[in-house]
């Protein structure tokens, strides 16, 4: 079964977010949330990226991509389903991306902000979460979050060099 | 979830035998991992060379099977591809395994040499 729904297909968003900022967008498309379509859209955005980014920048945007939809499946739909967009829109030395979804708000409409490991932690204490948000903020710039009229978009910049 | 285990001079040699350790199989890798890990052996060697993705919750996954081996055995990795190896150093994780340049430079020599505490 295909995950990936060309953008505009009838399994639209029910609210939709407003139209694209950017009229080049080089992606656009709608996934479900399920961890197996984030895995199909990543080999899916890969391959429609290759030979026109660099492959450290196709490689950020993959393990941030990653992070951020399986963060959706997981915690805004905990893994009931919905429907998440991804745009990204190439700007000088940089692409800018945008990710929307229908699902719970973040607690406190805010981003997790997790601490390092401290690097001398027994084993027994070593974390197996939380992970995720600490690689997203080492590897983006201007990330923004906001909660409006039941959706969910976050934004950031991932520079090209 | 593909993984080969050998026992090689006294460890047990773990070869993933997939691209892609993230959330989609994280669950089943773990499971899988506990399984092998019966077999006994002083340490355990996860070869992820063939390995070119890790997320967050495969991570989260590969120290949780260290955490259940321990304190009698320890997890070592080797063999991590660039992106991988990423992953690891973003989240400092890299401080907390011994970590084998290449899966073949698993001896217990070299692991000895390469293990801070």
């Amino acid at each position: 079964m295909a995950a990936e729904l060309a953008f505009g297909a009838p399994q639209r968003p029910a609210r939709p977010t407003p139209p694209a900022p950017c009229p080049d967008a080089i992606l656009h498309l709608a996934l479900q949330a399920d961890s197996l379509s984030v895995r199909h859209v990543l080999r899916v955005i890969r391959a429609r990226l290759a030979g026109g980014l660099p492959d450290a920048a196709a490689d950020t945007l993959e393990l941030v991509l990653a992070e951020i939809l399986n963060n959706i499946v997981e915690h805004a739909y905990r893994d009931e389903g919905g429907q998440i967009e991804v745009l990204v829109c190439p700007v000088p030395g940089a692409l800018l991306c945008r990710i929307t979804d229908q699902g719970r708000a973040m607690p406190g409409d805010m981003l997790p902000h997790p601490d390092r490991p401290q690097p001398d932690l027994a084993v027994a204490d070593l974390p197996e979460g939380g992970f995720g948000w600490r690689i997203v903020r080492d590897l983006v710039g201007d990330l923004h979050y906001r909660r409006e009229a039941g959706s969910n978009t976050i934004r950031f910049r991932i520079t090209l060099d | 979830m593909n993984l080969y285990a050998e026992a090689q001079a006294g460890a047990l040699h773990v070869q993933v035998g997939e691209a892609r350790i993230d959330a989609a199989v994280a669950i089943r890798f773990k499971d899988k991992m506990r399984e092998i890990a019966l077999q006994p052996s002083d340490r355990v060697v996860l070869d992820l060379s063939r390995v070119t993705f890790v997320d967050s919750s495969g991570l989260g996954a590969i120290v949780s099977v260290m955490k259940a081996l321990a304190p009698a055995r320890r997890l070592e990795l080797a063999g991590l591809t660039p992106n991988v190896a990423k992953v690891f150093r973003l989240t400092r994780m890299d401080t907390v395994f011994v970590i084998h340049p290449a899966a073949g430079a698993t001896t217990a020599a070299s692991a000895a040499a390469g293990h801070g505490g």
